[in-house]
């Protein structure tokens, strides 16, 4: 029994040259609760999906449930989503790509600031996570729009006399990912940046090697483990999110994960949304083991 | 060793993690009031010793007695001993005081009671003054002293040190060691420590036990240690003197004689047991005594190391080093490359086996 | 010159980072009827419009709540899981922390409809049991994580010194080990309220009209619309994050609070 206090009984426990103190009882005790939450609320909804896109598609009860493997073929032979998952792959290269861009030089400059600049640039850098993702998106949405900001400041500048098409379409929608996926990037670069040796780089100086000689061969070397991490999350980020591309693309782009949601919340068709689902899990599962081949000796 | 009952006694101790043995049958008797050293290189079961001791690993085999008491069944928390840990184990988030009273909580001692057990603690580690800091605003050795506090203040049946000045500099680790010493006979407290460091284990202990892969090669006071090692490991581990190389022959007088070249002989008295073949001949350092030679093939003075209050002289034969010790002056006489005599008493000399 | 490209490279970010943010802000006092920028004028008409708005302050309610509550669920079952977690006589705990920690590698849209077709499979009508169930869901990693990782940092001969004073276990971890973790559980409890005060991708999917969390009908407002109401709240919602984020690097140091717990 976890806490009795002195009056416990007496077993032979403190077993093995590690571990903290009392009986395995009480800490099983401990773990139980979250391992019956988790098996309810996330092991059986999962099987209950994947039952889900394995059943027939019924316009009057949403389902017949009788197993059936006609989803996956009608997804994996119809060219629109074989197209959507091209796009949808397409746009988490794209952002990843950028996040890497952009989010370099900041991580660099975190790591060389003196404290309370270093606190400034990480508070500003980690924001946009703190900042909720409607509103984030909004922003964009108001900068972005046929009367948004940018048209209208380059319109009334008489730079262009109609809209730029820079809404509903794949540069809106990369836009809004970048801004909601650079602090995932900015945080992995940061904590493989903090442990490079300086004195590597100094090596590298003394060696004659330049600033940029010593970016590409040393630097950026170094940090390969924190690229791969982060161009980890941010990929499985952007190909998942559907917030953003849903707001930003409108009905003229689409993603994977917008289509799931349009299947799930208005054509409701579950089990090919369900099956949808799991060619999305299928991916973040392809790139999770190609980072993990890729990345194993780091 | 005393006639008083012993505080601990251990026997037939078998431990193990996994297939790596860390304790293969131990046996020790320490005596009420007594300072003892485990001492060994890393991995040799010291730790292993007193953390079945303190009751963090359960034995697979042999019994731990504390005052007579079986521990085998009893949990740490209750066996009633100090134990001052090698980072301290301070409480972060707690004050000294509040880290020394910590152990009386526990027993319920009535609040005044414990409040003055608590400062008395701390004035008799010298910290009255510091009662109110937390251990992140102490120095390393204020910190070791108030681990040193709390460890004591519940009266406890034992003490137990694991490597207790390890993280301290050498002019702290010095200081420490005398105060220590006398801290533990003003308190009257049985203690065993664990140390890696033969000179803080020849300096602190009572008597000090060596260890070596799980089991204790010897158990003898510094003095006898450092006269008398049990085996040439022993010798070599604690640094007490040469082990030297070569045939051991009889001497034609009942003992066993190295011949060294030119002359020069060391002879050990016979004693029963010895075993020539699988010996090496023990000189402490000190006792080798020089005299200049002119003998073309005998020992020559290699080198020389200046060690402050003595110096150290490597003199070379067939088949190795013997080092001498002797004051400066008298090293004088025998600058490098001087060709020399070595010799000893027969009662300086004995045959260690091999480790 | 390298120094400077870099500086450069980190100073667009920065601007790309906080000018949507800035733009919002900024927009919410312009007196025009659609969001301008710079705002014309200045007016605080905006943000009476949105106190004279009952739902919005219903919804901003609502997410109080349930990030309250989702909060105290996720540290009452996650906090024991991470110290459980840590015990090396717990058989396959490796196996046991990956899968507690798996809603942090799945994609959030998929527990969010994993969820929506398992309650309506199960018939379950109670939208705050089964909002606050999917909040947890995702939150109680957090905990796992982070206060895991504090413990593996912990020295070990503190909960050992504290057994040998003769503290049980309760005593053990309520007087030892938790307070030792405190800061790490207090980053934690932080972090877990702001995500699910601020959750959408879940809460789209599980939430009704009863019950819509703020987020949510922001959400829905502007997929219709884009006044610049919706500027007045975001304003209010950055602000109240960056007071939060504030406080917290007053407090513990940002550097510990998120690279501390990363990878």
């Amino acid at each position: 029994m976890a806490g009795t206090g002195t009056a416990a009984p007496i077993d032979a426990r403190h077993k093995g040259p590690k571990g903290a103190p009392g009986s395995l009882a009480a800490y099983w005790a401990m773990i139980l609760p979250v391992v019956v939450f988790y098996l309810l609320f996330l092991a059986w909804p999962y099987l209950a999906l994947l039952a889900m896109s394995l059943y027939r598609f019924n316009s009057t009860t949403l389902y017949t449930p009788t197993f059936t493997l006609e989803n996956y073929i009608s997804v994996l032979g119809d060219g629109f989503y074989i197209s959507l998952l091209g796009s949808t792959v397409l746009l988490g290269l794209g952002v990843t790509l950028a996040t890497l861009l952009l989010g370099y030089p900041l991580a660099m400059a975190i790591v060389r600031a003196r404290p309370r600049m270093k606190a400034f640039l990480l508070i500003v850098s980690l924001s946009p996570l703190l900042v909720n993702l409607v509103v984030r998106t909004y922003a964009w949405l108001v900068l972005l729009g046929d009367k948004g900001i940018i048209n209208a400041w380059l319109m009334s500048l008489g730079a262009i006399a109609e809209p730029l098409p820079i809404n509903n379409n794949f540069v809106a929608v990369s836009l809004g990912l970048v801004h909601v996926t650079l602090p995932l990037m900015i945080i992995s670069l940061v904590g493989i940046m903090e442990r490079i040796d300086p004195s590597l780089l100094e090596a590298a100086e003394s060696l004659g090697a330049g600033p940029w000689r010593i970016l590409s061969r040393v630097h950026f070397q170094l940090c390969l483990p924190g690229v791969g991490t982060g161009s980890l999350l941010v990929f499985c980020s952007a190909i998942s999110a559907f917030v953003t591309p849903r707001l930003l693309g409108g009905n003229r782009f689409s993603t994977i994960s917008t289509v799931i949601y349009e299947k799930f919340m208005f054509s409701l068709n579950w089990p090919l949304g369900a099956t949808l689902v799991f060619l999305l899990l299928a991916i973040n599962f392809a790139v999770i083991a190609i980072h993990g081949r890729l990345f194993r000796e780091h | 060793m005393t006639t008083a009952p012993a505080t601990l006694r251990i026997e037939g101790l078998h431990l193990s993690y996994g297939s790596v043995a860390a304790l293969a049958g131990v046996d020790l008797e320490v005596a009420r009031s007594e300072f003892v050293a485990l001492l060994g290189p890393s991995g040799c079961g010291k730790t292993s010793l007193l953390r079945a001791i303190a009751g963090f690993f359960t034995p697979q085999r042999g019994s731990i007695w504390l005052k007579g008491r079986d521990m085998a069944q009893v949990p740490p928390r209750q066996r009633n001993i100090g134990i001052v840990f090698q980072s301290y184990a301070l409480f972060p988030h707690m004050t000294a005081s509040e880290n020394v009273r910590f152990g009386l909580e526990c027993r319920d001692v009535p609040k005044a009671e414990a409040e003055q057990r608590t400062r008395r603690a701390l004035e008799l580690v010298g910290l009255g003054h510091l009662a109110g800091r937390r251990p992140r605003q102490l120095s390393g050795g204020q910190q070791q002293r108030v681990a040193l506090a709390r460890a004591l203040v519940i009266e406890p049946d034992m003490l137990l040190l694991d490597e207790p000045l390890a993280a301290l500099d050498k002019q702290l680790r010095v200081q420490m060691q005398t105060e220590l010493k006398s801290l533990q006979k003003s308190v009257d407290v049985t203690s065993i420590f664990v140390t890696h460091d033969r000179e803080e284990a020849m300096s602190m202990a009572d008597r000090i036990v060596v260890m070596r892969d799980g089991r204790i090669r010897q158990v003898a006071t510094p003095e006898q240690l450092f006269a008398a090692p049990a085996d040439a490991w022993v010798a070599d581990f604690i640094g007490a003197g040469n082990l030297l190389e070569g045939g051991l022959q009889p001497d034609g007088a009942g003992g066993h004689a190295l011949a060294l070249g030119g002359g020069s002989v060391l002879a050990a008295e016979a004693r029963p047991g010895d075993d020539p073949a699988a010996s090496l001949l023990f000189v402490p350092f000190d006792r080798v005594r020089l005299a200049p030679d002119t003998a073309p093939d005998g020992p020559v003075v290699a080198s020389r190391r200046f060690l402050g209050l003595s110096v150290e002289l490597h003199v070379r034969y067939r088949e190795g080093v013997v080092r001498a010790l002797m004051s400066p002056s008298a090293a004088e006489a025998f600058p490098v490359g001087a060709r020399v005599r070595v010799a000893a008493e027969r009662a300086d000399c004995r045959l260690l086996r091999r480790g | 010159m390298f120094d400077r490209v870099v500086r450069l490279g980190a100073l667009l970010t920065v601007l790309f980072i906080l000018g949507p943010l800035v733009v919002i802000i900024g927009a919410s006092f312009t007196t025009t009827p659609f969001v301008a920028f710079p705002p014309q004028g200045f007016t605080l008409d905006w943000y009476r419009q949105l106190m004279g708005k009952p739902d919005f302050l219903r919804s901003f309610l609502d997410s109080v709540l349930l990030g309250v509550a989702t909060t105290a669920g996720a540290a009452l079952v996650g906090i024991p899981a991470a110290i459980g977690l840590q015990h090396s006589g717990v058989r396959g705990r490796a196996a046991l922390r990956s899968f507690v920690l798996a809603p942090l590698t799945l994609p959030t849209i998929v527990t969010g409809v994993a969820l929506l077709q398992f309650y309506y499979a199960i018939d379950l009508d109670a939208p705050l049991a089964g909002l606050l169930a999917g909040h947890m869901l995702v939150t109680i990693p957090f905990y796992v994580r982070t206060v895991g990782a504090a413990l593996i940092s912990l020295d070990p001969s503190l909960q050992e010194a504290a057994e040998s004073l003769g503290a049980g276990v309760l005593r053990t971890h309520l007087r030892v080990t938790l307070p030792a973790i405190a800061p790490s559980i207090f980053a934690a409890t932080t972090f877990v309220f702001i995500t699910s005060f601020d959750q959408v991708t879940i809460s789209v999917f599980l939430s009704s009209p009863d019950l819509m969390p703020l987020p949510i009908r922001i959400y829905n407002y502007i997929e219709f619309a884009v006044d610049p109401m919706v500027a007045a709240i975001s304003t209010v919602l950055i602000l109240l994050s960056f007071a939060i984020v504030a406080v917290m690097q007053r407090l513990l140091g940002l550097d510990r609070a998120f690279i501390g717990g990363g990878n």
